[in-house]
């Protein structure tokens, strides 16, 4: 699986985050924060999988959406100084 | 995918991103995340890899922007922040040291285990304490008479002090008196105009 997947049957975005590289407790903090303008959800295992729904009203690119997720993800680590 | 010749930087034309190949024992974590937090303001950022083997940055430019340029300029700041982490780690010994001397103790006989006293052997050392017991010893003598209390040093003073302040009373009483007798005067010369006017 790559970094980033979109299920277009489904319209689902599924993201890869290596636990390693990630802090999964910024990752949930994270998918908390994005829960409030997507659906999203939070699955452990090897690596870290979040799966979100974007909104298909909204002009943005859906892939868009999962990039950000990223960055907030590593601006979060770097404002609670995990890195 | 293209390779550049001896750069570790990928192109990924499909995505318009390039990926970074870094070595984790060249550039610690640490600076690759602060490196990578520098460039989210331009660019989507994604961390993929083994730590202990090889680390890959992911970067998409948000606007239009040269996806080899940016890869490059991320490579510069990685650079800088080694640099910045490096002389960070080799001056820590030195900036605790001074930090703790500063925050718990001006006594030099206080040894807080930092070395600071360790060149005590040197004769420059055994010189400037040699000095220090000397002024101290001195401070001892009180030349000056620092260590008289003033009352003891100016008791005389004290009691001219005193002196004036009855001084001060007398002159006060006599002024008020001049004041009492020049009001009787005005009273006195108001009466005897009432008196005419009748």
């Amino acid at each position: 699986m790559k970094y980033i997947e979109h299920d277009t049957e489904h319209n689902i975005l599924r993201l890869r985050l290596s636990k390693e590289l990630y802090d999964i407790n910024v990752i949930k903090e994270s998918v908390e924060q994005f829960s409030s303008s997507h659906e999203c959800k939070f699955i452990d295992g090897d690596y870290a999988i979040v799966e979100i729904v974007p909104e298909e009203d909204k002009d943005m690119d859906p892939k868009e959406i999962a990039y950000e997720f990223f960055n907030y993800v590593l601006a979060l680590m770097k404002n609670k100084a995990i890195v | 995918m293209e390779k550049q010749p001896n750069i570790p930087i990928e192109i990924d034309e499909e995505n318009n991103a390039c990926i970074i190949n870094l070595n984790p024992s060249i550039y610690p974590m640490e600076v690759i995340y602060t490196a990578s937090y520098v460039f989210i303001d331009k660019a989507y950022v994604i961390l993929d890899g083994d730590t202990k083997k090889e680390i890959k940055v992911i970067l998409k430019p948000k606007e239009d922007y040269d996806v080899e340029k940016l890869g490059m300029e991320f490579h510069n700041e990685l650079l800088s922040y080694v640099l910045y982490h490096e002389k960070n780690k080799q001056n820590k010994t030195i900036r605790d040291t001074i930090i703790q001397r500063a925050l718990l103790a001006n006594d030099p006989d206080i040894d807080l285990g930092l070395n600071v006293n360790a060149n005590r052997s040197d004769p420059d050392f055994a010189e400037i304490e040699k000095e220090i017991k000397d002024i101290e010893s001195k401070a001892d003598d009180d030349i000056e008479d620092i260590a008289i209390p003033w009352e003891d040093k100016y008791g005389e003073a004290e009691e001219d002090e005193g002196d004036n302040k009855e001084e001060d009373k007398e002159k006060i009483n006599d002024e008020s008196e001049e004041e009492k007798s020049k009001e009787g005067r005005s009273e006195e010369g108001r009466n005897e105009e009432e008196k005419e006017d009748k």
